[in-house]
């Protein structure tokens, strides 16, 4: 006589694989590195003196190709993209991907006129919408934005990884980090290939000038770093279906964690050691800045692809034990 | 404005697992052979010779706080007046947030066009004998040998690529009085469909006799599809 045991077996066929793939990553993560540029050119534009005035255009224009090319990857994902016009003619209050949908339309549009105002400020085109006015009305758009990036998959509640607070913060701390690092990334670059601005003024005293950003960056590191932790708390200690799927998520994409972990931990450095330079008057090498900044768009990036795609590891599934 | 509100109530003690409702509403809805409108759980457990064998139907629960409803950008998934949750292919973009959004994974995605097990079906079963599926829809002047027309007059006959399908409760039949067909199919009459606002419905009577169960209520969807009693009770 088999007198062997059954664990509980459970058949319940739904459609497999991944819903939403990597061009979501993709969006989200240029999405928030549009909304990080844009404030960053923004700030810039308003408080730092002349000299930046070359990195606050680099980022302006930034802003707007990232978040165009971001929906361009998410409309190409759309099963039906003709009927796209839809969002335009119907009323979806509820649905924050509506709300989403106007968010990034208005942003993208704002955010090209003000990148249009700094590069050409003497242009008569477009007199009335000054950077000032349109970049006031575009900061609201752009933390609302950054915010739908979270809120979008925090409120979709059967995905457990999704469905918290730690979604929509680190949300937010992505678009900070990876803003400023893109922006100071590709502005290192064009100033390689074309050379720095008569502006720009002296390395050593530009960059002490940036030591604020160095230092939002490094807090906003750390502040991913604790959100991560929260986040693996959260789900580790909660329900077992919460366990579950951390379980699966570190299960898949534990190296890409372990990686994107290191790499945040190693631009956290690279912070401090800017900061601790800066105070004995010195700067951190260009490839070193380089470096942090590959490193913060690196782990970033993985973070969100790891968010967008482990959440949908263990899909939601009904069960015996789910009747009540 | 409707005053009904549908519901259906599947009778567990009553349900004898042979999966005629999924035939049916296959056979009813032309649902490709890969998707499940009408589906089931089955749990097998126990250390021989105590096991169990646990069968419970699912399908759209067609939730009061339907999440694939709040969510649609487009308002292509939506609450008909009668309480249906349906979808309209015309405004649908095929984003799938609906189906991210619902706790029950119960809507079906059209990755490819339908049907195409069919449409690779050029070899009779038995050559000289048979006729090819492709030969039977020709014959028939249907897009597919199994085709229902009644599907297609309230909702597309076979859905197109790119779109999200489900369960809409059989609306076509209710349109014309008639009962869903996996009701109709069930040969324990397991399934009690009806109105809830009528108090002498069969739905409103066995929820009034019988403490009915929901799937996954911490969800908080409020499904309109319920369960009473058990297996063996």
């Amino acid at each position: 006589m088999d007198t062997s045991s059954f664990s509980e077996t459970q058949f319940y066929e739904i459609q497999p694989g991944i819903i939403w793939d990597a061009r979501v990553a993709w969006d989200l993560s240029l999405g928030g590195l549009g909304v990080g540029a844009f404030l960053l050119a923004f700030l810039l534009w308003c408080l730092a003196d002349r000299r930046y005035r070359p990195l606050a255009q680099t980022a302006a224009v930034i802003a707007p190709v990232a978040v165009a090319i971001g929906l361009t990857l998410l409309f190409s994902k759309l099963g039906y993209k003709f009927h796209v016009y839809q969002m335009g003619l119907n009323f979806a209050p509820t649905s924050i991907m509506w709300w989403g949908a106007l968010l990034q339309g208005a942003f993208v549009g704002l955010s090209a006129i003000f990148a249009f105002r700094l590069l050409l400020p003497n242009v008569s085109l477009l007199d009335w919408l000054s950077a000032r006015r349109v970049g006031w009305v575009a900061v609201p758009l752009a933390v609302l934005t950054g915010l739908y990036h979270g809120v979008l998959l925090a409120v979709i509640s059967s995905h457990p990884l999704w469905a918290t607070g730690q979604m929509v913060i680190a949300s937010v701390l992505l678009f900070m980090i990876t803003g400023s690092a893109g922006a100071l990334l590709v502005h290192m670059i064009r100033t390689a290939l074309l050379g720095a601005r008569s502006e720009e003024g002296s390395l050593k005293d530009y960059w002490a000038g940036l030591r604020p950003l160095v230092l939002v960056m490094l807090v906003s590191t750390a502040l991913l770093l604790v959100t991560l932790l929260a986040w693996w708390m959260d789900l580790r200690f909660g329900p077992t279906r919460d366990q579950e799927v951390i379980t699966a998520v570190l299960a898949t994409y534990g190296s890409l964690i372990t990686l994107a972990i290191t790499a945040l931990v190693g631009a956290l450095a690279l912070c401090v050691a800017a900061l601790l330079a800066g105070l004995r008057g010195r700067s951190l090498p260009a490839f070193a800045t380089a470096i942090l900044c590959v490193l913060m768009l690196g782990g970033g990036f993985a973070i969100r692809y790891v968010a967008v795609l482990g959440g949908q590891l263990s899909p939601p599934v009904s069960t015996l034990a789910t009747l009540s | 404005m409707s005053d009904k509100r549908y519901a259906m109530v599947i009778d567990l003690h009553r349900c004898v697992g042979c999966a005629a409702c999924d035939i049916a509403c296959k056979s009813e809805n032309n649902v490709p052979v890969e998707f499940h409108w009408s589906n089931h759980i089955i749990e097998t457990s126990g250390t021989f010779p105590d096991t169990r064998y646990n069968y419970i139907p699912t399908l759209c629960n067609h939730c009061e706080n339907a999440p694939c409803v709040t969510n649609c950008p487009t308002t292509a998934m939506h609450k008909s007046e009668d309480g249906l949750t349906l979808h309209d292919p015309d405004k649908c973009i095929g984003c799938r947030l609906c189906q991210l959004s619902c706790p029950y994974g119960v809507i079906w995605f059209n990755k490819e066009d339908p049907h195409q097990n069919f449409m690779r079906d050029s070899e009779p079963a038995i050559p000289g004998g048979t006729s090819t599926g492709q030969e039977v829809a020709q014959a028939a002047d249907a897009p597919i040998p199994y085709y229902n027309p009644a599907r297609a007059t309230t909702y597309q006959g076979i859905r197109d690529r790119g779109m999200v399908e489900k369960c809409t409760f059989c609306d076509h039949r209710l349109a014309v009085g008639e009962d869903p067909a996996c009701v109709v199919a069930c040969p324990a009459d397991a399934r009690i469909f009806g109105d809830l606002n009528d108090l002498e419905s069969p739905p409103s009577k066995a929820l009034a006799k019988y403490t009915p169960r929901v799937l996954q209520r911490d969800q908080g969807t409020k499904p309109h599809v319920f369960y009473i009693r058990n297996f063996n009770k």
